[in-house]
């Protein structure tokens, strides 16, 4: 084989290679998220979960019953999301992040529903998880969803939502 | 590598093959690119000149797959020794993390045979497995002579390497824990050294042995690697067993049966070195010192690239890494491959001449000391130009504004005190030393959260925030978080020399970033009791 063969095949692979990853970074510019539509059920892993409601507020009852309000500019979302662990046995780790393009927030820690809602799911049950998050007014018409994790899935999976 | 974390969400030991077909894919095309550099410079031709009669003179030329099945074994091997696969282990964990989170069930926790008994058979019955049938292949390939078997070989090795980098390493690091825990490990003795002699072995363990390691050792290595590519007509182990006695010959029976890798990977290896070492200090100086700074200067060059594309999140430097790496691996690669094409070529020529009769004239010989000093005294120029692992520093003051991780910070006001209050009404903590609150803001306008870190230095004193208040500050989107970071600081450090550091904390920021910030105190800047530490609060960006 020349070289000068070698080097045009050496090019060719390099512009393929170049041309795959710039479609692949393309493709995961709003961080590859598997949308789920609003109202779907979706598995993640082994659990099973739905989003069932993103409510804008402006006050909350805290985890010590403290009045909990958002800073100026800002506003508060509860998100409820149904999970279904039944099949899940073993560590159970699941995060809900609310989803706007490439930006998200965690949820507040402050915050921890009245019963029988749960900050978090439980391997082995069936529930409902309420969580709260304080956003930026400006990002309020960006927001697509909520994101979930849980183990190794980390956060790929949105179940899309707008707030109400 | 990207697709070895893909497979990886099936299976976490897919990985191992598909990474292993990466290793043998990035080895086969440097051994192609010296191939070609050898041909175009009419090495084969030297080598057959200046080979003894009695070399093997090895079909390699008879074809790529033949010379890959002959290279790449050894090859393999100096890559390993040389931390090159490491690095390709290390890689492939980082991707993995950003891929999948750096929380629960990880790649690292997925191959850790601590974790399940499960794991735990896996790990040793790939160990066993792959070494066994890279044996088995290797005699089937020395039978048949076919080269697809060879390379299916370099193939099983490279997984082995990967299954212990990723997995094994746990085990022997499980080992090791247990024996320190036996009495067996009170039997070892100890030495105990003078003091001077402690630092001595400090300084060189830690400072002049990790430099020669890496400007010297590798650029030989290197030279060496090229050696097996060109060719350096070798006895092989076969050939030592006939000629030898009948000690030695028991001795290399022992290592093919016990190592089994002296024929294939290690003597190959071994012999290219010694060839390359012959060609002496000045001459392999000069050689070190061209190689090492067209290695630095690709490092400048994509240091200058990574400056100019500024502060960016975690997934645009996974995005910008392919083509960040064409610098090192193409450009610089490329030049360093003609030169250790031309270095080698010299190396023939060289041993092709006639040895000159008689001891070197003393003339020579200051010659030569003289080429070695200006050698040594260039190599330390080297590692002085060697670029830090800061990119980008900036001054600020305090109230000034200053970009940081496409964010910006602030700090607002500094105040010393003797003791805390920690909460309105509730506790307080005191300090024979000064505590300096610095109140500063982060600023995240856009998409991507932003974690600063912060040290208050002087001269050669570095002091972490401690646990008091905030000892990072966190904006997430759209927000910005005023903290107070407590450092307890010795009170002669109070003064015009003291600065905070502001630095990016973010996972895989690539572009490191430091914001100076002299926090103009007085030496006798006024200590107020019960300085009030407020907790941190935060407000969406305007």
């Amino acid at each position: 084989m020349t070289s000068r063969r070698i080097l045009v095949i050496a090019l060719a692979v390099a512009v393929l290679f170049s041309l795959g990853w710039v479609w692949r970074s393309a493709a995961e510019e709003a961080p590859g998220y598997r949308r789920v539509p609003e109202g779907s059920t979706a598995l993640v892993g082994d659990i099973a979960v739905r989003l069932l409601s993103l409510r804008l507020t402006t006050s909350v009852t805290g985890r010590f019953d403290d009045h909990l309000a958002p800073v100026a500019g800002a506003v508060l979302v509860l998100a409820r999301v149904d999970y279904d662990a039944t099949a899940h046995t073993g560590e159970l780790y699941c995060q809900l992040r609310l989803v706007a393009g490439d930006a998200s927030w965690d949820a507040e820690f402050a915050y921890s529903p009245p019963e029988p809602d749960a900050s978090s799911c439980e391997a082995g049950s069936r529930g409902t998880v309420t969580v709260l998050f304080e956003v930026p007014e400006s990002f309020v018409g960006r927001l697509e969803g909520v994101a979930v994790a849980v183990g190794a899935d980390g956060g790929s999976t949105l179940l899309e939502g707008r707030p109400t | 590598m990207f697709l070895a974390v893909e497979v990886s969400r099936f299976s976490a030991w897919l990985l191992i093959p598909v990474l292993a077909l990466g290793v043998v894919a990035r080895l086969a095309t440097v051994v192609l690119a010296l191939r070609a550099v050898a041909t175009e410079l009419g090495a084969p031709d030297l080598l057959r000149r200046v080979a003894p009669a009695e070399a093997v003179d090895d079909d390699r030329d008879a074809g790529l797959a033949r010379l890959m099945t002959l290279t790449l074994l050894p090859f393999l091997g100096i890559y390993a020794a040389f931390g090159y696969v490491n690095v390709f282990a290390r890689d492939v964990v980082i991707l993995a993390t950003y891929s999948y989170g750096p929380f629960g069930d990880t790649l690292l926790s997925r191959l850790n045979p601590l974790e399940s008994g499960t794991t735990a058979a896996i790990t040793v019955a790939l160990a066993i497995g792959l070494f066994v049938s890279r044996r088995l292949l290797d005699r089937w390939h020395e039978r048949t002579g076919r080269a697809w078997i060879g390379l299916l070989a370099v193939l099983v090795e490279a997984s082995g390497l990967f299954v212990v980098l990723l997995s094994g390493f746990r085990l022997w690091e499980q080992a090791q824990l247990w024996l320190g825990e036996r009495r067996l490990a009170q039997w070892v003795p100890r030495i105990d050294l003078p003091d001077l002699l402690d630092q001595a072995w400090a300084f060189v363990a830690g400072t002049v042995w990790p430099v020669f390691w890496d400007l010297v050792s590798q650029p030989i290595a290197w030279l060496a690697l090229a050696a097996l590519v060109f060719g350096s007509r070798i006895l092989s182990l076969d050939q030592l067993w006939h000629t030898g006695g009948r000690t030695r010959r028991v001795v290399l029976q022992a290592q093919e049966v016990v190592l089994g890798d002296v024929n294939d990977k290690y003597l190959p290896a071994w012999v290219a070195l010694r060839l390359v070492l012959r060609a002496g200090v000045p001459f392999l100086g000069a050689f070190v010192l061209l190689f090492s700074t067209l290695r630095l200067a690709g490092e400048w060059t994509t240091r200058a690239i990574v400056a100019a594309i500024g502060g960016a999140p975690a997934g645009t430097w996974i995005r910008l890494d392919p083509f960040l790496d064409l610098v090192p691996d193409v450009v610089v690669f490329s030049l360093q491959l003609a030169l250790l094409g031309a270095a080698y070529v010299r190396i023939l020529t060289l041993r092709a001449q006639p040895a000159p009769a008689g001891p070197p004239a003393p003339r020579r010989r200051m010659a030569d000391v003289g080429v070695v000093g200006a050698l040594l005294v260039a190599i330390t120029a080297l590692v002085l130009l060697n670029p830090g692992e800061r990119t980008a520093v900036r001054t600020s003051a305090v109230g000034q504004s200053a970009p940081l991780l496409g964010g910006r910070v602030v700090v607002d006001g500094v105040r010393l005190g003797s003791s805390l209050a920690l909460t309105p009404g509730s506790s307080t903590a005191t300090t024979p030393l000064v505590f300096v609150v610095v109140e500063a803001t982060a600023v995240r306008p856009g998409a991507a959260p932003i974690l600063v870190g912060a040290d208050l230095v002087n001269g050669a004193h570095t002091y972490h925030a401690g646990g008091w208040a905030s000892s990072t500050l966190t904006a997430e989107p759209g927000f910005t978080q005023t903290g107070q970071l407590v450092f307890e600081v010795q009170p002669a450090d109070i003064g015009p020399g003291l600065e905070l550091h502001l630095s990016g904390l973010g996972f895989l920021t690539s572009y490191d970033e430091v914001v100076r910030v002299p926090l103009g105190l007085a030496t006798d800047a006024p200590v107020t009791t019960a300085l009030p530490v407020d907790p941190t609060t935060r407000k969406a960006v305007a």
